[in-house]
């Protein structure tokens, strides 16, 4: 094990191997261009993200040269509809993988490296909380406010959605607690906090990127899904989840509708994830040096 | 043994609190438990009172709450306002269906995915990985509903090969074969397991992949390596065995599916299992049906969890602790 | 899209025509045609029980029709007033005292149960017995309290009496009540009906009997022909279930089933396509409307916005009414004019609904004080033109219908928050009247007297129907004149007068009356379509000896 690079003065380090990943530096381009056409996009877009341009004239109109990426059921033009929402989508994917990531890594990582009567303590609480539909709590939550905004949803995607990763990085640390080096640097008088950072979370950040990446693409989707609930983004406002679930239904009639921003997602999810392989090797060099 | 005795008791402490949550949860929802039957404008107020009396859902939530506990200990679960009938039976009639159905999507899933995983490790940065690492990303990062729609909609309509949902053709004349049967059945299995294992096998072959990688570069399998041990040993004998544990973490998340269901695939598949019957029931504000679906989840979740660290323990004994190892001594 | 929109737009005149035909043409012709065939109807929507008294959805109103029998039907005009239209059933034929104050129904004597047992008057006056009881707590009984008593004169002779002569007292007896065997039902529980081994095995005297109900997947009927009686021209019926509409509908384009009851409107070019597959359009007694909800949610005094009529009038005249319900349902529905439907005997199809016009609209609003800011947005001392739209995410024209309503608003000035909740949550805040507008549909009885829970003060009360809380006390005269009438011409002008006060005040904007939209396999005669129930005459439908398929054979022989 070299030197996990996770100091401070080691991020440098980190960003001139990811700017060496011919890889990773395709997968940043990517993504930045997403961001960027979400940000400037919307004032470029010729319509109104809301705009019902004729509501039985211009319903489902395919695409062509007016329209991009063609209308949906309200005549509201898709590509204005897409370059709007992308913005929510990404912010609310961003956030909401953050946060489940840091309480499940945190959570994972005492219970794992803790053992004993605080592991099981730990894990049992991660046993019940999986255990209530997310839903469930979403809908007594709709009890105290009538309408749950998106920063809101934000946090409850987040604070429900750490149990896979918390099990995930338990497993990996009780594995790897036991090895020579922990071992080593707690006879050597290493803080519990410095053995988690230092020597045990380079070790679990694998399975804690794969599941990331995919989280990503779930939470955008997952905000629509509960938007049958009056959860997350208001009507008319876009979101590329609540296109996907519109557009649905007509799949067979006018598939542009959901194919346009699932399209967007998948190029998000798979640059998100050539991120990830990049940054793990970035992190962990005695991989090899060409991963 | 002793180890396992206190997981039990444990797991029916999670399940008890579950519950009670659960039955909280459920009521402090806007709605009422007969949501389904009021769409209509002549129900009064004082005809709803009397409902809620009928089924046991009148007075203060404590007393609903005691009420519930003394029946559950005569092994009676309440009875379901939107399916009419108790709830045990409702639970009875559609465990059987989503344990086939998710027990053929788990294992398909988990073979495959394992496989690709580890084809991917063994054919690291090659043609293979990469295919397959965009095809996994893609099918995992599709929306559930869309997913199972627009195969339902390719293999039951545009290509007439499969049935259009359901657990098996209901009009089966009773003169048909055991073969006609069995055809039937599996038919209807396809789709949807074709559907759930798209959705769960990415995650397993891209953690098998990361955790076969990782395994492979460690010290100690390099050490065997050097040592001349023939690379298919090290592969099978050293990085596959302890590379399993993410592997075997997931199975043991998904393991509460297997009774649990699949919301979105059994909605579209018109499947009568549990993920559709929790479903209706939370949106029928069916409050002793949803209980008892959220028992049932808890208890397979408990289990999972459970069977996930022993078979963590037993493929790499590291994983076990000081205190466990002296635990499994002593069983 | 543009092909789609042609081809249903092209077809529709048609269809509608085939289905005014199907009532004519299609009459059991000849003895050619012997009984047999199988008809399987695919639904999303599952019955909670098939117990009648308490039996409030459709989809437990559609078995139980085909299992048990009211004493008469009434007919394809819907007349509620006195007897006229209406068909006999269990009962044979009826008379009425002099006074009005009796009715004698003399039952058929071939009628019997299912299960052999003859079906007598006492049964009739414990069907009643069982429906007021406190106990059943049955929604009909509310229609049933001017019924004094019902008194058995021959096992084949029943007689109703009655408080008072009103017009619909045969319809509000006939058609509230199914007949059910005392025999089974003597000593069940009354407060426990839903649990009782009846409502999930019904024994009717209906034209099918239950054979297997499998929860979630289907529930076979087959025709009864034990007795002597004319048996139903089909051999069984199945509901097959899927709750995913997608599904259920797929499964009859497929032809793995033979009707679907509810086509939307994007799915018509498909239907049309298909050879084997006809499209039958009939009316139904729905509409919709965005209702304006009079009162303050948090005060219960008049609402700063809905309580004036100027802005509702002016809010109801800023909305493209037309387009809208063309966009929610193509041509598949007509502009709602008012809370009754055009299939309703009492509707009133000279009645000009507020005109589409939005300077008219901004004018209004800007005279009620409500006046556009630099934003655009309207404001009345520093408080803005802003309120919530109500809905249920899970109805997908309803949903259509805020965000279409939301952007007109938005035109005008107004700040328009769409509130979509599942149905349990919009039901709760309906009831509780915590809203501002709220986009609602009703199903009316054939009959005109749900206006009285829904729009009159009698509903008006937190919880009651009436979620507007409209209260006009001479919209309410007009009604209860009109439901006290036994001219119905007389009826008619009463209701054509509530009609046009309850239009004036626009305590709603009325949006769509949808109609009823069925994909049929051609092969299946349909008859004698109402409508109040589309299933009304499955029991004659037909199905080609030459034309059937393997399913109809295997009558009798499911699995």
């Amino acid at each position: 094990m070299t030197a996990a690079a996770t100091g401070t003065g080691d991020w440098r380090l980190v960003v001139q191997r990811l700017r060496r990943d011919p890889r990773s530096v395709a997968a940043a381009a990517v993504l930045s261009t997403v961001v960027a056409l979400v940000l400037v996009g919307p004032m470029l877009s010729p319509y109104q993200p809301f705009e019902q341009l004729d509501i039985t004239h211009l319903v489902h109109t395919p695409p062509g040269a007016t329209h991009l990426l063609g209308t949906d059921a309200y005549s509201r033009d898709v590509l204005s509809r897409v370059l709007s929402g992308g913005r929510v989508s990404l912010a609310v994917a961003v956030s909401a993988v953050f946060i489940e990531s840091v309480i499940g890594v945190v959570w994972g990582l005492t219970a794992g490296l803790a053992g004993g009567r605080l592991d099981g303590v730990m894990m049992r609480c991660v046993d019940a909380g999986m255990s209530v539909p997310r839903v469930l709590l979403l809908l007594a939550l709709l009890a105290a406010v009538s309408q749950v905004p998106v920063w809101l949803l934000v946090l409850v995607l987040g604070a429900t959605g750490w149990f896979g990763i918390a099990r995930l990085v338990r497993g990996e640390a009780r594995v790897i607690r036991s090895s020579d080096y922990v071992l080593a640097a707690r006879a050597l008088g290493a803080t519990p906090a410095r053995v988690a950072l230092r020597h045990v979370l380079p070790h679990v950040l694998g399975p804690v990127l794969v599941w990331c990446t995919l989280a990503v693409g779930q939470v955008i989707v997952l905000e629509a899904g509960l938007s049958w609930l009056g959860i997350g983004v208001r009507p008319p406002q876009a979101s590329w989840g609540n296109i996907i679930l519109d557009g649905t239904e007509f799949i067979a009639s006018a598939p542009w509708v959901s194919l346009a921003p699932g399209f967007c997602l998948v190029i998000v999810v798979l640059a998100v994830s050539a991120l990830g392989d990049g940054l793990r090797d970035a992190l962990a060099p005695r991989q090899l040096p060409r991963t | 043994m002793r180890a396992l005795i206190q997981r039990l008791w444990q797991g029916v402490l999670v399940v008890a609190i579950v519950a009670t949550a659960t039955f909280v949860l459920v009521r402090l929802a806007p709605g009422d438990p007969f949501a389904v039957a009021l769409d209509n404008s002549r129900l009064t107020p004082e005809l709803r009172a009397q409902w809620r009396v009928a089924y046991g859902l009148d007075g203060t939530i404590g007393t609903q709450y005691l009420r519930w506990i003394a029946a559950l200990l005569r092994g009676d679960l309440g009875w379901s306002v939107s399916t009419g009938q108790p709830v045990v039976q409702a639970i009875a009639q559609a465990v059987p269906y989503t344990l086939v159905l998710m027990g053929a999507a788990l294992l398909c899933s988990f073979v495959i995915g394992m496989g690709l995983g580890a084809w991917q490790a063994a054919r690291h940065n090659r043609l293979p990985d990469r295919v397959i690492g965009v095809v996994t990303l893609f099918s995992a990062a599709l929306p559930d509903f869309w997913l199972a729609l627009v195969v339902l909609l390719m293999g039951a309509s545009w290509f007439r090969i499969f049935p259009v949902g359901g657990a098996s053709d209901q009009l089966l004349p009773l003169s048909a074969s055991a073969l006609t049967i069995v055809a039937d059945r599996l038919a209807h299995l396809v789709l949807p397991v074709f559907t759930l294992v798209l959705l769960i096998a990415a995650p397993v072959a891209r953690q098998q992949r990361a955790a076969l990688l990782d395994r492979l570069h460690a010290d100690w399998v390099r050490t065997a390596t050097a040592k001349g041990v023939a690379p298919w040993h090290v592969f099978r004998r050293h990085a596959w065995r302890t590379a399993l544990g993410p592997v075997v973490t997931l199975g043991g998340l998904a393991l509460p599916a297997l009774v649990g269901g699949a919301v979105f695939v059994e909605h579209v598949f018109a499947w009568p299992g549990m993920g559709e019957l929790a479903a209706r029931a939370i949106a029928a504000r069916d409050y002793h049906l949803v209980v008892g679906c959220v028992i049932v989840g808890a208890v397979m979740v408990v289990i999972g969890s459970t069977l996930a660290d022993l078979l963590v323990t037993r493929l790499d004994p590291r994983a076990a602790t000081a205190d466990d190892n002296r635990r499994m001594a002593g069983s | 899209m543009l092909s789609l929109r042609a081809a249903a737009t092209h077809l529709l005149p048609l269809v509608i025509l085939a289905a005014c035909g199907t009532g004519t043409d299609t009459k059991p012709s000849a003895a050619a045609d012997s009984p047999g065939g199988t008809v399987v109807i695919s639904t999303p929507a599952e019955p909670d029980n098939l117990m009648p008294p308490i039996t409030t959805a459709e989809a437990g109103l559609q078995v139980e029709d085909l299992v048990y029998q009211h004493l008469a039907d009434v007919g394809p005009a819907l007349n509620t007033v006195g007897d006229a239209g209406f068909t006999s059933s269990l009962a044979t034929r009826w008379d009425w005292a002099a006074d009005s104050l009796s009715i004698t129904f003399h039952l058929d004597s071939a009628a019997h149960w299912h299960d052999g047992a003859p079906v007598r008057a006492s049964d009739v006056a414990f069907t009643f017995a069982l429906y007021t009881d406190p106990k059943t707590a049955s929604a009909a009984a509310t229609q049933l309290t001017n019924v004094d008593s019902v008194s058995v004169h021959d096992s084949l002779t029943a007689v109703v009496w009655y408080k008072r002569r009103t017009p619909s007292q045969f319809f509000d007896v006939v058609m509230q009540i199914y007949i059910l065997p005392s025999h089974l039902l003597a000593t069940t529980d009354r407060s426990t009906l839903a649990s009782s081994r009846l409502a999930t095995q019904p024994v009717g005297s209906g034209p099918f009997r239950v054979v297997r109900w499998v929860p979630a997947q289907v529930l076979e009927l087959a025709a009864d022909t034990t007795g002597g009686r004319r048996r139903a021209q089909l051999d069984r019926v199945a509901f097959t279930y899927a709750p995913d509409p997608v599904t259920a509908f797929t499964r009859v384009a497929a032809g793995e089933a033979d009707l679907f009851e509810a086509v939307r409107p994007d799915k018509v070019a498909e239907v049309a396509k298909n050879p084997q597959l006809r499209l039958i359009v009939a009316p139904s007694l729905l509409y919709s409307y965005l209702g304006f909800n009079l009162l303050d949610p948090g005060t219960g005094k008049p609402h700063p916005i809905f309580g004036d009529r100027n802005v509702r009038r002016a809010l109801t005249m800023a909305t493209d009414r037309r387009r809208i319900v063309a966009n929610m349902y193509d041509s598949l529905a007509v502009q709602a004019r008012g809370p009754f439907t055009s299939a309703q005997s009492v509707a009133d199809s000279a009645l000009k609904p507020l005109p589409y016009n939005v300077d008219s609209a901004n004018a209004l609003l800007t005279s009620a004080g409500w006046v556009r800011g630099p934003d655009s947005i309207r404001r009345r001392n520093g408080k803005v033109l802003g309120f919530g739209i109500l809905v249920t995410s899970t109805s997908v024209p309803r949903m259509r219908a805020a965000v279409l309503l939301q952007e007109q608003f938005r035109l005008i000035g107004a700040d328009v928050k769409i509130e979509a909740t599942d149905f349990g949550a919009w039901l709760s805040r309906s009831k509780a009247r915590t809203y501002d507008a709220v986009v609602g549909q009703w199903g009316q009885d054939a009959g005109p007297a749900n206006v009285r829970d829904t729009w009159m003060s009698a509903g008006a009360a937190k919880g009651g129907n009436n979620y507007s809380s409209y209260r006009s006390k001479a919209f309410d005269a007009q009604v209860d004149s009109g439901l006290a009438a036994f001219e119905p011409s007389v009826m008619r002008a009463h209701f054509a007068a509530a009609w046009r006060i309850i239009a004036d005040d626009a305590p709603a904007i009325w949006l769509a009356e949808p109609r009823r939209v069925m994909a049929v396999q051609s092969r299946i005669k349909v008859t004698g379509i109402r409508p109040d129930a589309w299933w009304a005459g499955i029991a004659r439908w037909q199905i080609p000896a030459d034309q059937r398929i393997a399913r109809d054979a295997a009558a009798g022989a499911a699995r």
